[in-house]
């Protein structure tokens, strides 16, 4: 419903409407699937066509309908707008009966144009009965280029490049830039220099600056192969894995919180799966297994809700498999914190793993066919359920398991043993302990009793001795009128007696003591930490039904059978199983996940190519990275896009070949400042990359480099999440604003705890995504906010003061200012400051200087340096990569 | 050299972006890739990278208001002891009340015993809008300037924390960009010196996560919190050691490194937008400084709002400052104020409360006015519910309140091309439901973005290349019956 009506008015869209009709059409034929159609389906189709019931018995889904009329009659008239009946209803505006949704008057022209052409079409259109509610893919659609097969090209020869170098030497990429670049009158600029390539590329691999004697030995090295090598040694490094996990967890939408309602509750344990991909990536697994095991890791293994702890405790690797499956269990979850509407909550958790799923892998916006059919694409409202039945074992609606239930234990041999050992022991205590205090209360009944007449005594002992529950009512009656004491006495609440005798402190001990003994050794029992998993249980198996108009208490009568997207590939192709007599479980994610993968796929290697191709340009080629349908923004190099995919995937899928591919073109190479006035003139927004982009760095980077500049990071890997805090003034600082013995807060900000509600103040300040449920995309922004945290946060002045003391202890205390400064500017910014660049910073420190002199501060110099040293970070030499 | 002059080319394009409220999109590339054989593809124009900004945009149509200060009492107000006189209580005062459908929030203690409000409700003004005086012989000076809307109704909202989120984000559910974000995105603001979106808490901050974030928003949407105690906006203010010159000594070193770095790379928009946010953040510090100057008002308007006297001087603070804001152009100013909640001794709670905030928020308009400010500044006063007509027993001993009601409950605005003296819609005769001219959530986000002269059907943000809205299509009708 949501989707339908806005996406309708998105001011964007009817520039394309406008575009691809009007315009393009003024003088040309038109035809009912090209210029026709998408009006309709905008438009009409919902009521004519595409629900069960047919309004006013008209269906406009196909010309050939049309002509059939309705009601009312014909609806047109082939050559005469005018007389024709729905040419009036929408010139009137009676038709669509949605105000909010009328046709632009050049729709409306259009339409007539096409009625007085005779209504045309541009070729056959399907034959057969074609029922109402039945949803149809037109060849046009089918052919959009994300859904046609990626395809290799043959490699462009340009000649310029073949003048350089032979044809084997040619990075394929620069073929590719070079034949637009040339079609467009334009050049690739000049090679950068090469402090600005270990920067550039050590941002990009690392996420880090590049260490200064790192930056020393690749300006040192002449060989041919320095560059390679250096590249090499980034992708060697451990934090390449912290760097592009960052990316993929922004589209896997991880968060250390439930979200969902305001109580946010922690996810204490959802970090191993960040490990799981931080390794991953490290390792360079390849991505077709890094997907199969994040969607179906649990049926790799043969795994089951019964089996998987067994599972976990016995083989490490089947627990790496289980862990993988955390990506399952990342949408927000409001289940675990007694909602208001369970049954909403549980669906809510569903349909946005189906949402992250889909903008995830398959780059289109599945989520707006959760109440209908598609509005523009090709999706059928059956499509998102397919998808969710994919994944619907694991969350069975029915018999829902609560976040918590919903893991692994992850307990170390010698830990397991140590458990058992204490678990033992406290069971003798406790057992002793109940023991000595059944006695104290026997002792206490004995007293008691001494204080009844003779003439009862016996009778009350009786019944007090009489088990409760066996007292005869006679009995149980006597003691509640007469003895109200012995009535209650019981263990439980022997400390209110003890109470009324001297001794009773003493008592008391006899039992109190054991029982400390056996609380001190109960919380020496190591606790587990947990794997957040997706399991099956093959016992019970949710079906799966489209809900009409979303509403989950109007499931419609036919079951759906798990699959990909109708569009692509045929139905042999794209369903599976509802159950593999193979597995335990049903496999539906496993066959999913390896059709996902199969290496026919059209979308799944084009999306993730084009997100890597945007972290090295800063600019994707397809620039909506999230849609690739029919509203996509056209690919700038489509057949570098396609040509890379396919050999990323003819090639094992590994990211690392990838990034060695890309980042030795000449492309990657280029500088970023512009020498070109004709490129200023033709390509001002660099889409055809004649020279490199200038970038900002993302927020995690920009705290990273400040603290590996400031010598602070804290380089530990992996591990739990660092807890944030909220401070009265509203600022959400990492920690508790001190710095702990352990300098956890001074790792890097992967490891930071992402609080769905609690965004860290200076990570948000530069764009840090909100997990809703996923970003798959970030926006950069430039305002005072961000100045205003550089310039007066605490965190800056922090690392401003390691920052010179780290200076000073490089340089040593006799430098001069000159040398102090040459110091920082290397450290902050890899090269040499230039003169003019120079003087103003000396004129800095000299100032500086004197006024902290004038003010008498303890250190007038130190001041002075961290002053400057504090303006580098604010640089956007140092903010920017070039 | 390129003859691209960062100038001309930075602030053309930033000219191009203060024009388009939605977004940019280029046509260039297109022409760019004609030749190309884009497989199947129909041409179209790509998506230029989008950027934001807080430059004020054009509106679809001409806007009544411009800017917003929302004064909200978290925690449910009651409605029926301030606003909305039945008579039908008192005669029912002490039965059952004979209707169906209360929904409690603390079954615990529910009655169906009607409790009457107090007898202290008169018609004022020439509008003869009837109140509750002895509460509010402040605001009872100035209906003649307001529209009481009687009928406000949240569809399925129970609790503050929903009911804070439905009247800030639209939903119940936590996670939507918040109405000032949505402000903020849609029109810019009028200074480029002080935060748009301002949240000025007293005296504490509400239950839940912050009602002021912009969400999938972009963060420059989010709204600034302006808090009691100092630092009163976090990193506004330099830290000791770099107080007066040394700041300005850093400004002016940051300035001249970043002019020879942009010198080195021309024509990047986002190295000079950068140095001009540098510049931005100096003034703002200045301006906002200037602002939260409360020595710089005169003596009169101390008085009138309440500054004098302890009981309202911290609420007066805040509608002083709001309207300080207001002037020097923020958009959007709400002022938390958490403590309406009375589920016990109401009466007296009620009272209270009024004691402490009646004076300054009638000042507020009395002011606005004068200044010619309030044609142009929509006021708002109210929380997320009412309360039920019934008692609320918490035992013996305890003196009665009322339970939750988001069924009906009154809020008033003033202000910004808001009808003067009016009063719209109405609940049933125990003031139990809104069934006259119902107001929800949705209608009332929509009313306020059509004053601020943007439709809710289209203002929208693509998260995820899915748009999100502050209204969702087809749910939000404006109110045209309180618009002048």
């Amino acid at each position: 419903m949501y989707y339908r009506a806005i996406a309708l008015l998105l001011p964007g869209f009817l520039t394309c409407f406008a575009w691809g009709s009007s315009a393009a059409a003024a003088d040309s034929q038109l035809t009912f699937e090209k210029d026709i159609r998408p009006i309709f389906k905008a438009y009409c189709f919902h009521c004519h066509g595409e629900e069960k019931e047919l309004s006013g018995a008209l269906d406009v889904r196909l010309q050939r309908l049309i002509m059939r009329g309705g009601e009312s009659g014909e609806a047109i008239v082939p050559g005469k707008h005018a007389e024709s009946l729905l040419f009036q209803h929408v010139e009137s505006g009676e038709m669509p009966p949605d105000e909010k949704l009328r046709l632009k008057p050049d729709e409306v022209a259009l339409i007539a144009r096409w009625i007085d052409q005779g209504a045309p079409t541009a070729g056959p259109e399907p034959k057969g009965d074609i029922k109402p509610g039945d949803f149809l893919i037109t060849e046009d659609e089918r052919s959009h280029w994300a859904f046609r097969p990626i395809q290799k090209a043959v490699l462009p020869v340009v000649g310029e490049l073949a003048k350089e170098k032979t044809q084997t030497e040619i990075n394929p990429v620069d073929t590719f830039i070079a034949r637009k670049l040339k079609a467009n009158g334009l050049w690739f600029s000049e090679e950068a220099d090469r402090l600005t390539l270990i920067r550039r590329a050590a941002y990009d691999l690392t996420g880090l600056p590049p260490a200064p004697k790192d930056v020393d030995a690749f300006l040192a090295d002449q060989s041919p192969a320095a560059y390679e090598k250096m590249i090499n040694r980034l992708l060697e490094s451990p934090h390449y894995g912290e760097r592009w996990a960052r990316h993929w967890l922004d589209v896997a939408g991880y968060a250390d919180s439930e979200g969902y309602d305001d109580k946010d509750l922690v996810r204490p344990d959802a970090w191993h799966y960040r490990d799981y991909v931080i390794r991953s990536l490290n390792a360079d697994k390849p991505w077709d297994q890094l997907i199969i095991e994040q969607l179906a890791g649990d049926e790799l293994v043969k795994a089951t809700h019964a089996s998987a702890q067994k599972l976990v405790e016995e083989d490490a690797a089947a627990c790496d498999m289980l862990t993988a499956t955390g990506f399952l269990r990342l949408a927000p979850d409001g289940t675990g914190s007694s909602p208001m509407d369970v049954a909403l909550a549980r669906n809510q958790v569903i349909t946005e793993s189906v949402k992250i799923l889909s903008s995830s892998l398959l780059g289109m916006t599945v989520g707006c066919a959760e109440c209908h059919h598609h509005r523009f694409d090709p999706i059928p409202q059956q499509d998102f359920y397919r998808l969710r039945a994919v994944i619907a074992p694991v969350y069975d609606a029915e018999k829902w398991r609560v976040p918590a239930n919903r893991r692994a234990a992850l307990l170390s041999k010698e830990d397991k043993a140590r458990a058992a050992e204490l678990a033992a022991k406290v069971k003798v205590l406790d057992e002793q302990h109940n023991k000595v205090k059944a006695e104290v209360t026997q002792l206490i009944a004995e007293r008691v009793l001494k204080e009844i007449p003779e003439a009862e005594k016996e009778r009350a002992k009786t019944a007090y001795e009489t088990e409760r529950k066996l007292r005869t009512d006679e009995q149980a009656e006597f003691l509640k009128k007469k003895y109200p004491m012995l009535d209650l006495l019981a263990p439980g609440n022997l400390h209110l007696f003890l109470a009324r005798y001297k001794d009773g402190d003493d008592l008391k001990k006899r039992f109190e003591d054991v029982k400390a003994e056996a609380d001190q050794l109960r919380a020496q029992i190591p606790q587990p930490e947990f794997i957040r998993i997706a399991t099956e249980d093959p016992q019970h198996l949710p079906d799966t039904f489209v809900f009409y108009r979303g509403d989950i208490s109007s499931p419609e009568a036919d079951k759906i059978v798990p699959g990909g997207l109708t569009v692509i590939g045929s139905e042999a192709e794209n369903t599976f199983s509802l159950d593999d007599p193979e597995l335990p479980t049903t496999g539906r994610r496993l066959a999913y996940a390896r059709y996902l993968t199969n290496g026919k796929h059209p979308l799944v290697a084009r999306v993730l190519m084009n997100r890597f191709w945007m972290h090295h340009f800063g600019q994707a080629i397809v620039d909506s990275t999230g849609d690739f349908g029919s509203r996509s923004a056209t690919p700038t190099h489509p057949e570098l896009l396609d040509w890379l995919a396919a050999d990323f995937m003819e090639h094992g899928w590994q990211l690392k070949r990838i990034h060695r591919l890309i980042m030795t073109s000449r492309t990657y190479r280029q500088t970023s400042t512009s020498q070109s006035e004709k490129a200023a003139s033709v390509d001002a927004d660099n889409r055809l990359l004649g020279r490199m982009n200038m970038r900002r760095l993302e927020a995690e980077a920009i705290r990273d480099a400040i603290l590996a500049v400031s010598g602070e990071l804290n380089q530990d890997q992996f591990g739990e999440p660092i807890p944030v805090s909220l401070s009265d003034s509203g600022i959400i600082t990492v920690g508790a604003g001190k710095i702990s013995k352990d300098r956890r807060e001074l790792k890097r900000s992967i490891y930071i705890q992402v609080r769905r509600t609690q965004p860290v103040t200076m990570l948000n300040a530069f764009d840090a995504p909100s997990m809703e449920p996923n970003c798959e995309r970030r926006v950069f922004s430039t305002v005072a906010t961000q100045s205003l945290a550089l310039l007066n946060s605490e965190f800056m002045r922090n690392q401003s003061v390691a920052f010179a003391k780290r200076v000073l202890a490089s340089a040593g205390k006799e430098a001069d200012d000159a040398a102090l400064i040459k110091t920082a500017w290397k450290m902050a910014l890899s090269n040499e400051p230039s003169e003019t660049e120079m003087r103003a910073l000396q004129k800095h420190m000299q100032l500086q200087l004197s006024e902290y002199q004038t003010r008498k501060v303890k250190d007038p110099r130190q001041e002075a340096l961290t002053s400057l040293c504090h303006v580098l970070f604010g640089t956007n030499q140092f903010l920017y990569v070039e | 050299m390129s003859h691209r002059s960062v100038n001309s080319s930075d602030s053309s394009r930033r000219h191009f972006l203060a024009q388009s409220a939605f977004g940019v999109s280029s046509l260039a590339l297109a022409t760019l890739l004609k030749d190309e054989q884009l497989l199947a593809a129909p041409e179209k124009p790509t998506l230029e990278e989008i950027t934001y900004d807080l430059l004020p945009k054009k509106t679809k149509h001409p806007a009544r208001a411009k800017s917003m200060i929302s004064i909200f009492c978290g925690g449910g107000p009651s409605h029926l002891d301030l606003f909305d006189r039945k008579p039908l209580l008192d005669e029912y005062a002490g039965k059952r009340f004979p209707g169906d459908g209360i929904k409690y929030d603390n079954a615990g203690q529910a009655t169906s015993i009607i409790m009457p409000a107090p007898n202290t409700f008169q018609k004022c003004g020439e509008s003869g809008m009837e109140i509750n005086t002895a509460m509010l012989p402040h605001l009872g000076k100035v209906v003649d300037d307001i529209t009481l809307i009687r009928s406000m109704q949240l569809p399925n909202i129970r609790n503050h924390v929903a009911g804070m989120r439905a009247m800030t984000t639209g939903r119940g559910r936590e996670g939507w960009p918040s109405l000032g974000s949505w402000l903020t995105y849609g029109l810019g603001a009028e200074t480029q010196n002080l935060p748009a979106f301002v949240a000025i808490t007293i005296p504490k901050n509400p239950v839940g996560s912050p009602y002021w974030d912009s969400r999938q928003l972009p963060s420059i949407y989010q709204g600034t919190v302006v808090s009691k105690t100092e630092p009163r906006i976090a990193n506004l203010n330099p830290i000791t050691q770099l107080k007066g010159k040394p700041q300005g000594n850093q400004l002016d070193l940051l300035k001249e490194l970043n002019q020879i770095h942009l010198g080195r790379h021309p024509g990047e928009h986002d190295l000079s937008a950068r140095i001009a946010s540098y510049e931005l953040a100096a003034r703002m510090q200045t301006a906002a400084s200037e602002a939260l100057d409360l020595t710089k008002e005169t003596e009169a308007t101390h008085k009138m709002y309440g500054v004098d006297d302890p009981v309202t001087k911290e609420f007066a603070d805040a509608c002083i400052l709001a309207r300080r804001f207001v002037e020097r152009g923020v958009r959007f100013v709400q002022i938390w104020n958490y403590g309406w909640d009375m589920h016990e001794n109401i009466f007296e709670s009620l009272q209270r409360r009024c004691d402490a905030s009646d004076k300054p928020c009638a000042a507020l308009v009395t002011d606005l006015k004068k200044r010619g400010l309030l044609d142009s500044t929509i006021v708002q006063w109210g929380g997320e519910m009412g309360r039920l007509p019934v008692v609320q027993d918490r035992g013996a001993g305890k003196k009665p309140g009322r339970d939750h009601n988001t069924e009906g409950f009154s809020i008033w605005m003033a202000g910004g091309g808001i009808k003067e003296g009016h009063i719209y819609g109405a609940t049933d005769d125990f003031g139990h439901r809104a069934v006259e001219d119902v107001v929800t959530q949705h209608d009332f986000h929509a009313t306020l973005l059509h004053q601020f002269g943007l439709n809710s059907e289209e203002l929208h943000y693509d998260h995820n290349a899915q748009p999100v809205s502050l209204v969702e299509p087809g749910q939000g009708k404006v109110a045209t019956g309180i618009l002048k």
